[in-house]
């Protein structure tokens, strides 16, 4: 029996769709299938990036520490380290890599890496930075740096060495009169010239004093109206912050910043860490 | 946030200014530093960047104007910046920027440090 034209038309374009259709069906799969696999990876990659920023040492007589890092995205550039330099010494980085997401998230790693291998070999933070700097410009891509904030504590007299590359500069909030100082120390972000200087400066801290660092995450947090958190109202906040326990002063200070932005979602990763002398 | 940047040039004598109006992010990359370049194959001395308008400039921004500061270096030309938000300026200090470039209040005060007043406008 043979089929009419039009049948035989109405076959042949049954059969092509059919065949697109069982094409498609493929491609959705094959595509499901790889974002899958790409979910699972930056759950992965999320989690060892919280994996490498370290649980607050609570066995320090008379330091309290506490830090929160918020990736705007899966994964970010924003970081924070506390680790021990030697008996007596605490080295304490915040940093922010250009940009987040993935390619930030490898940047960022390296940079711990390195800040970390290179706190060994000096207590001077302005000379790490120095020699984190010189390496990490040999490894850094086009148009992407470091910032980083970086400390060392003396644990015993609870004197702390600070320099900053390109870092928001931190605040030390006195206990005795209640004033908000910056820690005026800035320099070159890292992995932009490789034979960039820094300077650092010494901050004692006395009883119920606290030392804050923060990336620009926070500062520039907006609100819908696209006003910024900025550097005024973070000052005038932690004036109201004395006497208070670092977890708390955390908790109230994210809680300031997100009340500002009412919402609007966050551009930045946030990262705060305060050090705190009881 | 992210206000699409707009990006206005003009030349006042031998002095190349660069208005930028919106975000400064990666996204602007292409545009700042095709801005920069034309003025810059101009062989003028001096370039201000004019931030009057920019209400924000992240992370990815400031390495842009990092890049165009090493290509200034490069060719000799002075660079300026003028018209940044006192947040902006503070962020500058932080980062360190403002022992390359010299920072003014406004495009005037940039051009009054060089004595130029002739006025040429070159649409972006």
């Amino acid at each position: 029996m043979y089929a009419s034209p039009v049948e035989l038309a109405a076959v042949v374009f049954s059969g092509i769709l059919a065949g697109l259709a069982y094409r498609c069906r493929g491609i959705d799969d094959s595509a499901l299938a790889e974002y899958r696999q790409l979910s699972d990876d930056l759950h992965s990659a999320r989690e060892t990036q919280r994996g490498l920023m370290p649980d607050m040492p609570s066995d320090i007589p008379g330091i309290e520490l506490e830090a929160f890092c918020r990736p705007s995205s899966m994964v970010g550039g924003d970081f924070y380290d506390v680790f021990r330099v030697d008996e007596k010494h605490l080295g304490i980085a915040v940093g922010d890599v250009t940009g987040h997401g993935l390619p930030a998230a490898l940047l960022m790693s390296l940079a711990f890496g390195v800040i970390r291998a290179e706190a060994a070999r000096t207590l001077s933070p302005a000379r790490l930075l120095e020699r984190a700097n010189s390496i990490l410009c040999r490894s850094m891509p086009h148009n992407r740096f470091v910032a980083v904030a970086y400390a060392v504590l003396d644990t015993e007299t609870k004197r702390v060495m600070v320099a900053n590359a390109g870092q928001i500069a931190p605040y030390v909030s006195r206990n005795s009169t209640g004033r908000v100082e910056a820690v005026d120390v800035y320099g070159l972000p890292m992995g932009i010239c490789e034979d960039a200087d820094y300077g650092e400066t010494e901050v004692l801290l006395g009883e119920g004093d606290r030392l804050l660092f923060t990336s620009d995450g926070i500062v520039e947090a907006v609100n819908p109206d696209r006003e910024m958190y900025g550097f005024a109202r973070l000052e005038a906040d932690l004036g109201l912050i004395g006497g208070r326990s670092c977890r708390r002063i955390l908790g109230d200070m994210l809680d300031r910043v997100m009340d500002f932005a009412s919402g609007a979602p966050a551009a930045d990763d946030m990262t705060m860490l305060v050090l705190g002398v009881n | 946030m992210n206000e699409e940047l707009k990006i206005f040039k003009k030349t006042v004598s031998d002095v190349g200014i660069i208005s930028l109006a919106g975000d400064v992010t990666s996204l602007a990359e292409e545009q700042i530093n095709a801005g920069f370049d034309e003025l810059a194959e101009q062989g003028l001395k001096k370039v201000i960047f004019d931030f009057t308008p920019v209400s924000y400039i992240n992370s990815s921004g400031i390495a842009i104007l990092i890049g165009i500061i090493n290509k200034a270096k490069q060719k000799g030309q002075k660079l300026s910046v003028a018209g940044l938000s006192p947040h902006f300026q503070k962020i500058f200090r932080m980062v360190g920027l403002t022992r390359f470039v010299e920072v003014y209040d406004s495009v005037e005060s940039a051009l009054d440090c060089k004595g130029v007043n002739a006025n040429v406008c070159i649409p972006g």
